[in-house]
């Protein structure tokens, strides 16, 4: 059933406001990207058009491109392994936690959910990693502790539970083992549901600095958000602490004018910006996938 | 079955707390904050390739992205237990005392003379003395620089001029520019009288004028009565400065809304200023000009100090986990007295990254792809070539003015404040809701001071003046 | 009675995440430890002093953590209830559009917020709250009223992080329930229509029951977060600016402060130990109140 034609107009002139406004902040970001800080102040404030385009600051950025172009590299191989492993194994596990005659569905569930309160704090972490498995510098140390998220297992096997038992029973009854209802019956049914753990799992990837902080130390390893929040970073603890530091670190030009600032956010978070649509060719596949016969 | 696996697993990991890693003897790894830079590697190693020459140690440099980076990253790998030798420190980013207390460095006491000969006898004497720690052993090595602190204020030129302002009477008295903030508040309406920012206080640059010497956060003595430890908050001089500061607020020679700015230096830039702050140093008034593009004229505060920060801004300190803390030393030592070694570091490779134009003078090549600005960091700064814009005799005018410069009382006093930990974690949290407040003039001692000083009461801070003045009697008592 | 034969295959599935979570979770959960001790890097967990509960008084002296407290518990609320309605609301309203490039459109538009920073959007809105240079008070300036000092007032704030919270991640929400609509075949709603039904009537009684276990899951993790508070929505949206302490100051920042000038992992792992207990009480009652309700929807 679709709503007639005045309240789908309705609705689309809701949805273009709306979109206009969470756009704002962007389009400010981008227009103090391309301006200087001094003209902002002489010219009364921010805008939201600039009012002459200055690419000094990409400039700046681009010109030791070394270091962007492999932190590209880092995270895009990141986001696409990390996504695809932490999907298989989210879905296995959701599956089996969907099934209500699964003995150990309870305990299992209560295994998983008490670590999203209680963790053991970062230095036992940072031995296990670092020292014990010797993960410093490497791929797997950026992948794998993110690999199992508590949230979307929940999540997915919410969504799993909607699935008539029937399905499973009857592809049973042909003979099908578990590993095969999974795929061929359940992940069909619920794509949408897994395209969306899957952007969420991206998104993660693509946005984590906090094992890059942790287990990173070689330049070139390093992946865009950490570059951008050590970048942030350094600003706030050279303003804060500047009267403690040595005599000939108290050089305010070492403070990247606010325009560096916002370019180095646009460039880290750009390509998901361009990424996006393609995931979600999936959503809109599933309106017409649908499987739920009533 | 699984509280079993667990419990083994624990077992297995927490003995690993003390398990050293496997480590080459003749290796020694060298941490530190660095920004990144192109031809960082060949730097390095051709740095390690010469060390390796003197010393015969293999010398491995770990650069960390940035002050924050370093700062977290070293708390955790110090906490782990990482496999380091020689690590940066300091007293702004990865906090040499909290690591001493934690006992993540070893003391040095014996090894300086044998293994640190040169640099040991080029830092004088009173540097090594004000950075022992509470136990009285020396964990760090610091670093030499203009270590003469005297603190000043800069006036824009062109307003000076025009409203006659007296700089020799500011130097005596602060409060002798109230005129000057008046007639500039009344005469550019573009222009706020001073600069503040909630990073930025006024009563901390007065500070030189202060009548008493701060032993720890709120217990301070005065300097004509300096055995009886008192409570700061309690003291006139403190209400009276910040009655001043608050006048001033209210008199609009602050931005109301100075709160919300962290970063004062676009404003200072773009001259919405007129009065700010800054440290002293040889040609400070063409260094501010050189940075911000206008004239200023400075009025010095106080006399010249050494003390708090004046070597404690960057050092050295050999890790718990060093295999061979002598050998680290060794390094150290070659660093920094060796001009060729120091010089690789902080400016690159000869004709690559500068270009000598005098026996000591370098002029350094643009976009050469290594420019780390990290002289300062690695120890004795008078051993760099020196760049335009610095004085032929620099190194004799930072030795003048460290001699000329008065040792501040109680320099050497170190506060061991483990006992009083609950005290701090909660006084942060006190102060922290005042401490913008006072920053920019908006607190009001007339009114404020008195529910502060009541939670102070109730967090103990009684038990905090105690115990410094317990911990200075016992220092007293060493001393005679 | 027969015992079943053991669930070899869901168990093989479920394990690699399982193993996991053991590893990456519990091996390091013994660090709880140091909540009770004066840890020294050199003696180690096993051997650093244990002190009671000593590292725990830094959080009660002032009393300050009530208030504090009530400030994370009562903002956390109203994020997860105007989260949970915006959410469904814009995800209701997105089914009933038809045009495929339309709705691929808005979903990018709401859900880009999501994978900016905190950092980053503290950035953003300072362009809009800066009292000196920021758009709003130009515009207000510009229709003649009086400019706010936005980061010294609070009176607005609990507003204003609703607002920003809600732009962060109203899209991401919108999209876990739009796809929980996607799967359901249109036919479902064709026969409510057929029956007579209006529309509010088949929303309440066909579409929104399809949401239920979604948003009690949800509901539920979120309750369990209720005490832990996004630190860098309060921590930098607000530039950390102490006029605004008495509405954004919540545990996590408090703790921040507290400790930011001291290094004491022990204190630190006090005061999460903490959070963690209290959620987790929070947790099971809201875990057994959902059982009442529904036997599925719960979460263990």
């Amino acid at each position: 059933m679709h709503s007639s034609r005045l309240t789908r107009l309705s609705i689309h002139a809701f949805f273009v406001l709306l979109s206009l406004a969470m756009l704002l902040p962007l389009i400010s970001v981008i227009t103090t990207s391309l301006s200087s800080d001094v003209e902002i102040i002489r010219q009364g404030g921010y805008t939201l058009w600039p009012t002459s385009f200055h690419f000094d600051a990409y400039a700046l950025i681009w010109k030791n491109p070394f270091q962007i172009l492999g932190a590209y590299q880092v995270t895009i191989l990141v986001t696409v392994i990390g996504t695809a492993v932490s999907v298989l194994i989210t879905a296995g596990v959701a599956y089996t936690l969907a099934r209500r005659d699964y003995r150990f569905r309870k305990g299992l569930s209560f295994f998983l959910f008490f670590t999203m309160l209680f963790s053991g704090g970062l230095v036992p972490f940072y031995i296990l990693v670092a020292q014990v498995l010797n993960w410093r510098d490497t791929y797997f140390a950026l992948i794998v502790p993110a690999v199992v998220n508590v949230w979307n297992i929940f999540l997915l096997r919410t969504n799993f539970q909607r699935i008539p038992i029937e399905l499973i029973e009857s592809a049973k009854m042909d003979g099908a083992r578990e590993f095969t209802i999974l795929f061929r019956v359940i992940v069909p049914v619920a794509t949408p549901a897994i395209a969306t753990i899957a952007v969420l799992t991206a998104f993660a990837y693509w946005n984590d600095w906090w094992l890059g902080l942790l287990f990173i130390n070689k330049p070139d390893m390093a992946p865009l958000q950490l570059l951008l929040r050590n970048m942030l970073s350094n600003i706030e603890i050279i303003l804060s602490r500047m009267r403690d530091m040595p005599l000939s670190l108290r050089v305010t030009n070492q403070v990247p004018t606010e325009a560096v600032r916002m370019a180095m956010c646009l460039i880290a978070a750009g390509p998901m910006l361009f990424a996006f649509p393609f995931f979600q060719k999936y959503f809109v596949k599933g309106l017409t996938v649908g499987a739920v016969k009533g | 079955m699984r509280k079993l696996t667990m419990c083994l697993a624990a077992l297995v990991l927490g003995t690993t707390m003390s398990w050293d890693l496997a480590a080459q003897s003749s290796k020694v790894t060298m941490h530190f904050p660095f920004n990144s830079q192109r031809d960082t590697t060949a730097v390095f190693a051709a740095a390690a390739k010469y060390a390796k020459e003197k010393t015969g140690f293999d010398v491995e440099f770990v650069p960390y992205d940035g002050f924050d980076n370093y700062n977290q990253k070293l708390i955790l790998q110090s906490a782990a237990g990482d496999p380091m030798d020689l690590v940066w420190t300091s007293s702004w980013c990865f906090n040499f005392k909290d690591q001493i207390a934690k006992s993540a460095f070893v003391p040095l006491d014996d090894l300086l003379a044998k293994a640190l000969p040169n640099y040991y006898k080029y830092v004088p004497k009173l540097a090594w003395d004000q950075l022992r720690a509470s136990d009285g052993k020396i964990y760090t090595v610091p670093f030499m620089e203009y270590p003469a602190r005297q603190e000043a204020i800069w006036f824009k030129k062109d307003l000076a001029e025009k409203y006659k302002l007296d700089v020799k009477a500011v130097e005596k008295d602060y409060r002798a520019m109230e005129s000057f903030l008046a007639a500039v508040k009344k005469g550019e309406p573009d222009i706020t009288p001073l600069a503040v920012g909630s990073n930025d206080s006024v009563l901390w640059h007065f500070g030189s004028f202060n009548p008493v010497v701060t032993l720890y956060n709120n217990s301070v003595v005065y300097k004509n009565n300096p055995t009886k430890v008192v409570n700061s908050w309690e003291q006139p001089y403190l209400a009276d400065g910040l009655r001043v500061a608050n006048k001033w607020y209210k008199a609009g020679y602050i931005r109301k809304d100075a709160f919300s700015v962290k970063d004062l230096n676009p404003e200072i830039k773009a001259q919405k200023y007129a009065v700010g702050w800054l440290a002293v140093v040889p040609n400070a008034e063409a260094k501010f000009k050189a940075e911000n593009g206008f004239d200023v004229v400075i009025a010095k505060l106080g006399t010249p100090e050494i003390g708090g920060d004046s070597f404690a801004g960057s050092q050295f300190a050999v890790s718990r986990t060093s295999k061979n803390p002598a050998n680290a030393l060794k390094v150290l030592d070659l660093l920094n007295s060796d001009p060729v070694f120091y010089n690789l570091l902080a400016n690159g490779i000869e004709g690559t990254h500068y270009k000598k134009v005098g026996a000591n003078r370098i002029e350094k090549i643009a976009d050469s792809g290594y420019d780390p600005n990290l002289n300062w960091m690695l120890g004795n700064t008078h051993l760099a070539y020196l760049l335009p814009g610095v004085a032929d005799n620099f190194v004799a005018q930072a030795r003048d003015a460290m001699n000329k410069a008065q040792v501040r009382l109680y320099a050497d006093f170190s506060f061991n404040q483990e006992s009083i930990k609950n005290i701090e974690a909660a006084w942060q949290t006190v102060f922290n809701e005042v401490n913008q407040s006072i920053s920019i003039g908006l607190f009001d001692p007339d009114k404020d001071l008195k529910p502060l000083l009541e939670k102070q009461k109730k967090i103990g801070i009684d038990k905090e003046i105690a115990e410094v003045q317990k911990q200075l009697d016992a220092y007293l008592a060493k001393k005679k | 009675m027969k015992r079943k034969p053991f669930p070899w295959e869901l168990t093989l599935l479920a394990l690699p995440a399982l193993v996991l979570v053991l590893v990456f979770a519990y091996l390091p959960m013994f660090g709880i430890v140091m909540a009770f001790q004066n840890f020294d890097y050199q003696k180690g967990v096993l051997g650093s002093p244990f002190v009671g509960l000593s590292n725990f008084e830094f959080l009660f002296t002032t009393g300050a953590i009530w208030s504090v407290t009530a400030t994370t518990l009562w903002l956390n609320l109203l994020f997860i209830v105007t989260g949970l309605i915006g959410s469904v609301v814009l995800a209701l309203l997105l089914y009933e559009l038809t045009g495929k490039k339309a709705i691929k459109v808005y979903q990018t538009v709401l859900v880009y917020p999501n994978f900016m920073s905190w950092i980053i959007a503290s950035f953003m809105f300072v362009t809009f709250l800066n009292p000196r240079y920021g758009m709003l008070n130009q515009m207000i300036g510009a229709l003649g009223g009086e400019a706010v000092a936005w980061y010294s007032e609070p009176a607005y704030w609990p507003f204003i992080l609703a607002l920003v919270s809600l732009w962060k991640g109203v899209g991401m929400g919108c999209l876990l329930y739009y796809a929980v609509l996607a799967g359901v075949e249109r036919d479902y709603f064709e026969a409510a229509a057929i029956d007579g039904a209006t529309k509010l009537q088949t929303i309440r009684h066909i579409t929104l029951p399809f949401l239920y276990p979604t948003m009690t899951i949800l509901l539920i993790l979120a309750v369990g977060g209720i005490v832990r508070a996004d630190f860098g929505l309060f921590y930098f949206v607000p530039q950390d600016s102490k006029a605004l302490y008495p509405v954004t100051d919540v545990v996590d920042t408090y703790v921040f402060r507290a400790l930011r000038n001291m290094n004491e992992p022990g204190m630190a792992a006090a005061a999460g130990l903490l959070q963690s207990s209290v959620g987790f009480l929070l947790v099971l009652g809201a875990n057994a109140w959902a059982r009442r309700i529904d036997r599925d929807t719960t979460l263990f």
